[in-house]
């Protein structure tokens, strides 16, 4: 385990403690490299060049004008 | 007349029209389900419930009614699996946990209604991973193999129609939970589009990605059950605007003329020869009824995974997190670790994958000006042994079976495009099937069942049973 993957996973100790979810029996770290993989995918989203990109909300109105 | 058994290979509209012409009864049709149910149900565990007593008394309800010259809807008298996570009212329903273990609904899901009133009958709740939160389904077989996994979420569904306990069964599909299932078992999955079928009564995963809608024995059932499933619903406000059309009746329009993208990256990479192959074979036969195949590169199609597994432990952790800090050690291992990666997911990042995900959706509107219809294989590989739920790709890498099997299936997620599980195909050596997809534009699962239709009648898994048959 590399050193910035050790302060991952101190940040989601911390992370889950303060949001009070209860320590005992805690499986993220059973399960360290798919816990930081998908941690690790949601922290690209907002590395990615998203210029005026609204948030989707889905609904039929959206796909207005491609469908025939 | 057909041996009760026989007739549990015959396609709905056939059925049907056998129960209203009174060639059939209601109370035989359910006789051969539960023959058939008693042979493969020890081999599979794709029921969570079953209740016997009661399926047999709406049986007998249903005849009766035929005998009486009622007819309750265009499936009267035909038998259906529900998965474990829909709303059956008085009925338990656990969704696969032990956190839902005493759970008995007061009211039927929408979907549950709605088979309901086109007059099917409940055999029981099929199998599901824990609250729908992953690929494998412990517990269940796939019928192919006993020691193989039926795939997941919806594996009792998959399993049960797989093995032909039933014609029909429902499911859902967060990240291709229809689909996998469908695919790994060799039967039809629909996912619709994001808001044709309502989700009202249906446990969340994941609320901006669940789609509700059918596995099925072949294409033209598939197209029955979507005119019975779809439909607005106030109560899911995802189904608002919706257009009646005739699913069944679109089928015949074959594919003449039809533009049907071949990708040329994302669907090929950790892909195992034989899902790819099987997907080449279904492009011929597609081309060799008039399509015109059209080799597409898709436009930054990672992001789809980005947008899906941001969205979907988020969302799934939002429902949960009560529970989590209740009684955590309800939840499975591996269901628990991702509630907890889910607690950690920054409403930044979370609100930036949802504009990730305007970015996905306009690379697919581009991509859909070109073409008619995208086919892929809809898992990277066929079911993977039960006791070690894994894929080794050549180059020596693991990949969890959930990961494996969800990665071709969630870019119809997070776009909400319909998108149809055909099978096209079995493994050389151990004789699994595989499965192609087939995605559509937005409320066009007309278009991606007629390309279905013409599939299935080239696909060798056609009229082929698992072993241990009866």
């Amino acid at each position: 385990m590399t050193a910035l993957q050790d302060a991952e996973l101190r940040r989601i100790k911390d992370m889950l403690d303060l949001a009070g979810v209860p320590s005992s029996g805690r499986q993220v770290f059973n399960y360290p490299e798919a816990a930081m993989e998908i941690i690790a995918g949601s922290r690209s989203a907002s590395r990615y060049p998203l210029k005026e990109a609204m948030p989707a909300v889905m609904s039929e109105t959206e796909w207005e004008g491609l469908d025939s | 007349m057909n041996q009760p058994h026989e007739l549990l290979d015959q396609p709905l509209r056939m059925l049907s029209a056998m129960l209203r012409t009174n060639d059939i009864n209601p109370v035989d049709l359910a006789n051969a389900t539960l023959e058939r149910l008693s042979v493969w149900e020890p081999h599979l565990n794709a029921f969570a419930l079953v209740n016997e007593e009661a399926f047999m008394a709406e049986a007998k309800e249903a005849q009766q009614a035929l005998m009486a010259g009622q007819r309750i809807g265009p499936l009267h008298g035909i038998p259906i699996g529900i998965k474990d996570i829909f709303d059956t009212r008085g009925v338990r329903t656990a969704s696969g946990s032990a956190v839902r273990s005493n759970y008995v609904p007061k009211e039927d899901a929408a979907a549950v209604s709605k088979v309901r009133a086109a007059g099917m009958l409940i055999v029981g709740k099929t199998t599901t991973h824990e609250f729908a939160h992953g690929g494998t389904t412990p517990g269940t077989a796939n019928p192919w193999d006993s020691t193989r996994i039926p795939g997941g979420s919806s594996g009792g569904s998959g399993a049960a129609v797989g093995a032909g306990i039933v014609h029909v069964a429902l499911g859902t599909d967060t990240a291709g939970s229809i689909r996998i299932p469908a695919a790994v078992c060799g039967a039809v999955g629909l996912k619709p589009t994001f808001g044709r079928v309502s989700r009202f009564g249906v446990t969340p995963l994941s609320w901006s990605l669940d789609h509700v809608g059918p596995i099925t024995r072949n294409v033209e059932d598939a197209a029955l059950m979507l005119e019975v499933l779809a439909g607005s619903d106030p109560r899911d406000p995802a189904t608002g605007g919706q257009r009646a059309t005739s699913f069944s009746a679109d089928l015949t329009g074959g594919v003449k003329g039809l533009r049907v993208g071949i990708p040329e990256n994302y669907f090929t990479d950790k892909c195992d020869p034989e899902a790819a192959a099987a997907a080449a074979n279904a492009a011929t036969w597609l081309e060799a009824e008039g399509a015109n195949l059209v080799p597409v590169t898709l436009a930054e199609p990672e992001l789809s995974g980005i947008v899906e597994w941001t969205l979907l432990t988020a969302e799934a952790s939002a429902y949960q997190s009560h529970t989590m800090r209740s009684s955590p050690e309800l939840f499975g291992n591996d269901v628990r670790m991702l509630n907890e990666v889910g607690e950690t997911i920054l409403a930044t990042d979370y609100i930036n994958a949802l504009r990730l995900r305007t970015v996905v959706r306009g690379h697919f509107k581009e991509l859909f000006k070109k073409i008619d219809i995208l086919l892929a294989p809809t898992v990277s590989s066929a079911a993977a042994l039960r006791s070690d739920p894994v894929v080794r790709w050549p180059d020596g890498t693991l990949e969890g079976a959930s990961a494996a099997y969800t990665r071709f299936c969630l870019p119809a997620n997070v776009s909400g495009l319909p998108a149809l599980q055909v099978p096209a195909g079995f493994t050389k050596q151990e004789g699994l099937p595989l499965g192609v997809q087939l995605m559509g534009r937005p409320y066009e699962e007309n278009t991606i069942l007629r390309a279905g239709l013409a599939i299935e009648r080239f696909s060798p898994v056609r009229g082929r049973r698992p072993r241990h048959s009866i």
